[in-house]
């Protein structure tokens, strides 16, 4: 895109990491939401991928595309996160009072089955991990940056496996959305124009609403049940 | 003027969403807007193409008519949900997912296209009914599946779009064909099997399984006629063909072999639907004119044969507690409007005579026995399983009461779900009908020949 009035000088003052520092943060932010069970931290580590990801694409996209998808993701965040302190405040207590068993309850755990454990899902990531490197080194889809290439596949990979692996809407909305993180950095590196930029950032947000609609809803159903039992 | 349409549905959408304490007020709203958009479109001339931010915008007659047909079989289901409640923004999630997929069927750029199909996805989702922490669940992971479809169809449509002149990436460009039918397949609920729309109707969820069976089934069925009127490489029709072929047969025998063991109208529907389904496309697959002309007409047959049999589960549902062999004992003697719409409307999914949905097929059987008859048992399969489980569901309404009943049960839904029915009843014993409709409807089955190169 020879022509195109790139954000980078704009963004020269902006963007403090290099694209291998970036990587490094935003694999960690990743890796860090598939083995915690917190949803307010992990909803935090979502806003981080959503900050450094357009700076891994500030050399094609325009000031005010980057700036759009910084708003989206903070909107995102904002929504998940005001969910998230519904569910993490009010699911654990509910818990007790209804007298589950420790281990049949999902949300003590994040959203994650016991039997899925820290070990189990640090290999689950490492398997994941490898993953992302093979396809990486197998398709390194030129002239795309290697470490967006490298980005976005271990997003996408670590998204899915964050939805395989749960049992929450809540948490399989983060996946969902690491995954539209990875997808998107991908896509607009391809396809950076307005109107399906537009587009792309209304999904999210529709796709960012579905979740907490259906974690809201769940949440409500579990809250009646309680108070039926009791 | 091309958009008028669509901003009258959204911005009917946010007045019903301001009138929700008013049910009764939204559904007429929201069905009369239905109703006079669809006339509306039915009876336009020739609509000018328009210019929208370089996007060239055209809506072809057999789009306006195919959206047409669907905003009245929504009408009716929306005028059936003021007895039978969908939620607070039913109404206006319904308008809003409508007004987007016919939005889809009028940009000429797969990008958006794929894009405008996918939000409308999720706002038909969103009318998913959550009444157990399981059904959130699913709901969460039915939008990871859409994410994954508009994925894949994305990635296939931006690979045909840049390779698709380059005769030497042959390979990219049969991956990125099977990469987009892929995208289809899910979206369409077809793969992987039963994962994510056949739920929906198990668990009460009729709106939005009308919602993304027929309106979304529509608009990527006419996306997939766009995709098969471009060569972009030879040997792609075939492909196209192969791919749905394979998936029609595997959809057929797979939903016919599920729907044997439900026990209730809305898990017989549920795979009912789907295994009618693979017959649309195995229809499509054939490559024939012929093939196609038949794959749009038992489309049509099959969405007024969902709605019908839909709209008497939601109300067994709501009124009678459920829609089980437990709850269906008796229900003849308290609701035979509704029996009698449910024997017909079950029947024309299975495909028995003498309903419409057994005309379609029987032509499809005659199509398959030249080329394809190894094939036959496996469409057979799909009107057995389904034939079995609705069959079981009818008897078991002629059946004493095994709960005591209450109060008279309301008419109403009855008498909105009877007339459908019988349409597919009096099409099935005189198919020539059909011609007696005005010539430009008609074009809507002659477009079908789009489907074939």
């Amino acid at each position: 895109m020879p022509n195109v009035p790139i954000a980078q000088q704009f963004l020269s003052h902006v963007v403090l990491l290099s694209p291998r520092q970036i990587l490094i943060v935003v694999v960690s932010t990743s890796a860090a939401m598939f083995l915690m069970t917190r949803y307010r931290i992990s909803t935090v580590l979502l806003l981080l991928q959503y900050i450094l990801l357009p700076q891994l694409l500030s050399e094609r996209l325009y000031p005010s595309i980057f700036f759009t998808r910084l708003g989206v993701g903070f909107s995102i965040c904002f929504i998940l996160y005001l969910t998230a302190d519904h569910v993490q405040n009010a699911a654990p207590p509910l818990t007790s009072r209804s007298g589950a068993d420790d281990d049949s309850n999902e949300h003590s755990e994040g959203g994650r089955p016991r039997s899925m454990g820290l070990p189990f899902c640090a290999l689950t990531l490492a398997l994941g991990g490898f993953t992302a490197y093979h396809l990486w080194r197998r398709y390194p889809l030129p002239p795309m940056p290697p470490e967006l290439t490298l980005t976005g596949y271990w997003l996408m990979i670590g998204g899915v496996l964050v939805t395989l692996v749960s049992l929450d809407p809540l948490r399989i909305g983060f996946g969902l959305l690491s995954f539209l993180n990875g997808f998107t950095a991908l896509y607009l590196f391809w396809e950076p124009g307005f109107l399906v930029t537009a587009l792309l950032n209304v999904v999210e947000v529709l796709f960012a609403m579905g979740v907490v609609l259906f974690a809201e809803e769940g949440l409500q159903t579990f809250i009646t049940d309680v108070e039926a039992e009791e | 003027m091309i958009l008028w349409f669509i901003i009258l549905l959204l911005a009917v959408a946010i007045a019903v969403s301001l009138l929700s304490r008013f049910p009764l007020t939204a559904a007429l709203l929201s069905t009369i807007t239905l109703l006079i958009t669809a006339v509306h479109l039915a009876t336009a001339g020739e609509v000018p193409e328009l210019l929208l931010m370089g996007r060239r915008l055209t809506f072809s007659p057999e789009a306006r008519l195919g959206s047409a047909f669907c905003f009245v079989l929504l009408a009716f289901v929306l005028a059936h949900t003021y007895r039978v409640p969908q939620g607070e923004f039913s109404y206006a999630l319904t308008l809003s997912a409508a007004g987007l997929f016919a939005a889809s069927l009028i940009i000429h750029n797969d990008t958006l296209k794929i894009l405008t199909l996918e939000m409308g996805t999720i706002m038909a989702l969103a009318l998913f009914p959550i009444r157990e922490r399981q059904d959130a669940v699913l709901g969460a992971r039915a939008l990871v599946l859409i994410a994954l479809a508009g994925m894949l169809l994305l990635v296939g449509a931006w690979t045909m779009e840049t390779y698709g002149p380059e005769m030497e990436r042959m390979t990219m460009l049969q991956l990125s064909t099977a990469v987009t039918m892929m995208g289809f397949v899910l979206l369409l609920g077809v793969g992987p099997f039963g994962l994510w729309l056949t739920p929906l109707f198990r668990r009460g969820a009729y709106l939005a399984g009308i919602l993304l069976q027929i309106a979304l089934g529509g608009a990527l069925l006419f996306f997939l006629s766009g995709v098969f009127r471009e060569e972009t490489y030879a040997g792609a029709q075939e492909l196209i063909h192969i791919l749905l072929l394979a998936g029609g047969i595997g959809t057929c025998l797979l939903g016919g072999v599920a729907a044997m063991a439900q026990r209730s109208v809305s898990g017989a529907l549920s795979y009912a639907a789907l295994a009618d389904l693979g017959v649309i496309l195995v229809a499509l697959g054939l490559g024939a004119p012929e093939g196609a002309t038949i794959g749009i007409l038992h489309f049509m047959y099959h969405a007024v044969g969902v709605v019908v049999v839909a709209m008497v589960a939601g109300f067994l549902r709501y009124h009678f507690g459920g829609d089980d062999h437990e709850h269906l004992a008796g229900i003849w003697q308290r609701a035979p409007l509704l029996v009698i719409a449910l024997t017909i409307g079950g029947l024309s999914l299975a495909g028995l005579p003498p309903m419409a949905g057994f005309g379609t097929r029987l032509n499809l059987y005659r199509m398959l026995a030249v080329e394809h008859s190894a094939w036959i048992p496996a469409l057979l399969m799909s009107s057995l399983g389904p034939a079995w489980a609705f069959g079981r569901c009818i008897l078991a309404t002629l059946s004493p009461p095994l709960i005591p009943r209450g109060g008279p049960s309301p008419r109403y839904p009855g008498l909105l779900a009877l007339p459908l029915g019988l349409s597919l009843l009096v099409l099935g014993l005189f198919p020539h009908l059909l011609m007696l409709l005005p010539s430009a409807w008609l074009d809507l089955l002659a477009s079908a020949s789009a489907f074939v190169p």
